[in-house]
């Protein structure tokens, strides 16, 4: 029989041996993701030295590298950096000993859920920086203003995800644990703990997200000490607008480095919770 | 007495007590609140009787017309904004995920940036006033939308395709019909998200740099130290949050309807 | 019994009664389809060749893994081949053409789950260049045809598997093809909506003169349902024997699978599967 396309090859797939493709394949990636972004900061670039973009509000971001790297220098930078991490750290850590305990609580008895599940819902739509005012006058430009507002905003995301991991222990283990009458204390701690982990886990990564979000916008708005506080006061003159823009950056890569950091915590700690979820999924 | 059937004085006493039970503590606190402030003398904690009476007097309904009109006015804009493009985006990039592959660190960067360390940013390049707000509501609440609109693009069975291509249907229906409810459940979770940024924006922004709003009121009384003043606009941003979560609840029911009978069909 | 309503007019197409020998309406023609994989590339098909006569109904049979859906892929145009070409009346398939309808195997994937029965039917129609009204009434006989008149406003996933099935039969139908492509449509359901599922598409077939092509492994539903039976072995597969069905237009799950020439038929197949597949 005759075939109408003989010479044609096998729809455009070569021969290619086993794990080298691969590789060569993320190397292709990589090029054309840093080729994005060298194009994005280009277009930036253009757009303020053309004058289509005025350069008193965006600064160049050729300028805004070399302040940066100015700044690395400075004392004033590293200890801007350090109040908001100490602040933020122990914001986290708080609402963490704070959130999880009663999210197990209330995960575990329908009763208590049922009683606080209006309150909750109410509190937790309540936008954090309302309470920012009040945290002035109580301790004015001081690192607990801002602690106050950054364990407000992270409680009630952890709270969530913690009641959430407690629902959604799987009845088996439950049955398995009811079965061999295990004790109470054996049954959170190697039932229920592991089971809610990686919801909880989850919950740090967005508490996470958010208590930067607060440490940063109360230090601005407050005056506290730390990033927020210095682009306040940058952005007041226009010899320090590049240094604003510094900050902002600054900011951004801390967010990325601890969520980045967290993911590979997370997967540690949570590495058989992975593995199983692919093998159920398989 | 009919059997099992929910209008027996046993059904409406159980159901009365079920909404009791979840009042009860919500009452109680505000009891509670009310009782410990009656005769408070602290300046920072003055007594519930007389928020509650600088509530009415602020807000019902002298400034509602100045403050929150158009407090709710950007809100609505900004978020509107933000879900449309964040849709639009979100599908483009999940329909081709060689281009999401391409930008993902730019807006893996672009969503990490704390939106809040924008609002001076914000204000030198737009000034004060509703778009400086509305931009700022957007540059924070587009990233949830757009992001969950790609990830729920990218995750529709391909079977969906299969079935567009093999009985030739229209690209509009594919989009409008198909490809867009496929994702909806994503989509509305990444509005959820964007709804409570948005207002957490709006109201930074006010404080920031604006003339009007709810945020600014608190401010404002907060600088001039109209306590009671200070917690009525507190308590009605609480409020307004609440009944916006309400709305959203509704939206997200009637939306996602034939994806909750779903999901317990094969429960 | 069946279920399907034969009080409906038959919808606008001739039927053709089987046995008369037109031209071949689909062919293959030396498709081989080669996948690219960590190891190398693995030839799955190698040179089908297949004539599909009008009005017939082919079943493509064969073990699980065999490609036997990589060969129906191509046969709609969702898929093209490495090697070879599909015709339909003589014309390259390169894409999904209007006057094939496919049914899928998992219908609860292939179903709209936020549409309703009705709408999913009339879903692929609204891209046809036909009026509201004959939509709705091609929808309405579609669904008839299978015996879901009463279930338009229902949601999939508020009804068992062999309705979901039917409701995908129905969009097809209503879509008015020339041949309807089914992958193993049969396999997700249990045996005794199976039996039913089989006589609702003979009675279907019958009425409204639709090619069908079906592919599946199960060799009983091959040679209960088919006109002819192509029997797809091997690794990589090939078309191994067509056989013809000599057992008449009237075919009956009890009587017709209790005959001699059905348990011949069965066994000949059955055998040139296993035989072949050292």
């Amino acid at each position: 029989m005759t075939v109408a396309f003989a010479d044609r090859p096998a729809r455009g797939r070569a021969k290619r041996p086993g794990p080298a493709p691969v590789i060569g394949q993320r190397v292709k990636v990589l090029g054309i993701q840093t080729a994005c972004v060298a194009v994005l900061l280009a277009a930036w670039q253009l757009a303020v030295v053309s004058g289509a973009v005025p350069e008193s509000e965006v600064t160049q971001p050729t300028a805004v590298a070399h302040r940066l790297w100015d700044m690395l220098a400075t004392q004033e930078f590293w200890s801007a950096v350090g109040e908001t991490a100490h602040t933020w750290v122990i914001g986290l850590l708080v609402s963490l000993v704070v959130a999880v305990p009663l999210g197990l609580l209330l995960g575990a008895s329908t009763l208590l859920y049922r009683m606080f599940r209006v309150t909750i819902d109410f509190l937790r739509t309540i936008p954090p920086v309302v309470l920012l005012p009040l945290a002035l006058l109580l301790y004015g430009a001081r690192e607990q203003t801002a602690l106050l507002l950054v364990a407000f905003g992270s409680v009630w995301p952890l709270l969530l995800q913690t009641m959430y991991g407690v629902h959604q222990v799987d009845p088996v283990s439950r049955d398995v644990a009811r079965a061999y009458q295990l004790r109470r204390l054996d049954f959170v701690r190697s039932v229920l703990l592991p089971s809610a982990a990686p919801f909880v886990a989850t919950g740090v990564r967005i508490a996470a997200t958010m208590s930067l979000l607060l440490v940063v916008g109360s230090e601005l708005l407050g005056g506290i000490p730390g990033i927020g506080a210095q682009i306040a006061v940058d952005q007041t003159s226009a010899a320090q607008i590049p240094s604003m823009y510094a900050y902002v950056v600054v900011a951004t890569a801390l967010g990325v480095a601890v969520n980045l950091l967290i993911v590979r915590l997370e997967r540690r700690v949570l590495s058989w919770h992975s593995a199983h979820k692919s093998q159920q999924e398989a | 007495m009919a059997f099992g059937s929910q209008v027996t004085t046993r059904g409406l006493t159980r159901r009365s007590a079920a909404l009791a039970l979840e009042l009860v503590v919500p009452a109680a606190i505000v009891v509670a609140w009310w009782l410990a402030s009656s005769g408070s003398t602290s300046l920072y904690f003055p007594p519930l009787s007389k928020i509650v009476s600088a509530f009415r007097q602020i807000w019902l309904f002298s400034h509602v017309g100045p403050d929150a009109g158009p407090s709710l006015e950007h809100l609505a804009a900004g978020y509107l904004l933000a879900s449309v493009s964040g849709v639009v985006v979100g599908v483009a990039i999940g329909l081709l995920p060689s281009v999401g592959e391409a930008l993902a660190p730019i807006l893996e960067a672009l969503r990490a940036v704390p939106a809040l360390a924008l609002v001076p940013a914000a204000v030198l390049i737009l000034g004060i006033g509703p778009s400086m707000q509305i931009g700022v509501i957007v540059s924070a609440a587009v990233w949830p939308v757009l992001l969950n609109t790609a990830d729920g693009v990218r995750g529709i069975d391909p079977q969906v395709n299969d079935v567009a291509r093999s009985y030739r249907i229209g690209w509009r229906d594919r989009l409008l019909r198909m490809v867009l409810r496929a994702a909806s459940p994503q989509i509305v979770a990444g509005m959820r998200t964007a709804l409570s940024i948005a207002v957490v924006m709006i109201v930074f922004s006010e404080m920031v740099g604006s003339t009007n709003g709810i945020g600014y009121q608190l401010l404002q009384s907060q600088r001039a130290f109209d306590i009671p003043g200070m917690w009525s606009a507190m308590i009605l941003l609480g409020i307004l949050g609440y009944l916006l979560n309400i709305l959203f609840r509704g939206f997200e029911r009637g939306v996602l309807a034939w994806h909750r009978g779903m999901r317990g069909a094969s429960d | 019994m069946t279920g399907f309503d034969t009080s409906q007019k038959p919808m606008t197409m001739e039927a053709l009664p089987t046995g008369t020998t037109p031209g071949p309406i689909l062919s293959v023609r030396g498709l081989s389809q080669r996948y690219q994989s960590r190891a190398g590339d693995r030839l799955v098909l190698d040179g089908v060749d297949l004539d599909i006569r009008q009005g017939s109904f082919a079943c493509i049979v064969g073990p699980s893994g065999a490609g036997k859906t990589t060969l129906l892929r191509c046969m709609s145009g969702l898929l093209t081949p490495s090697e070879g070409e599909v015709l339909l009346h003589g014309k390259p398939v390169d894409r999904p053409p209007a006057s094939l309808a496919v049914v899928f195997q998992d219908y609860s994937r292939s179903l709209m789950p936020w549409m309703s029965v009705e709408h999913n039917v009339l879903l692929p129609l609204r891209s046809k260049p036909v009026s509201k009204q004959e939509r709705v009434e091609r929808t309405r006989a579609a669904l008839a045809a299978v015996g879901l008149s009463g279930a338009t406003d229902q949601y999939p996933w508020q009804l068992s598997g062999g309705m979901q099935q039917r409701v995908a039969i129905a969009r097809a139908l209503a879509y008015q093809p020339e041949a309807l492509l089914m992958d193993e449509p049969f396999a997700s359901v249990d045996a005794q909506t199976r039996a039913e599922l089989e006589d609702l598409i003979l009675g279907v077939r019958a009425e409204f003169g639709v090619t069908v092509v079906l592919v599946t492994h199960d060799i009983d539903e091959a040679v209960y349902l088919g006109d002819e039976v192509v029997v797809l072995s091997g690794s990589p597969a090939r078309v191994r024997e067509r056989l013809e069905v000599d057992l008449g237009a009237e075919r009956d799950q009890l009587s017709t699978k209790a005959r001699p020439e059905f348990v011949a038929l069965r066994t000949r197949v059955l055998g040139l599967i296993r035989g072949k597949n050292a």
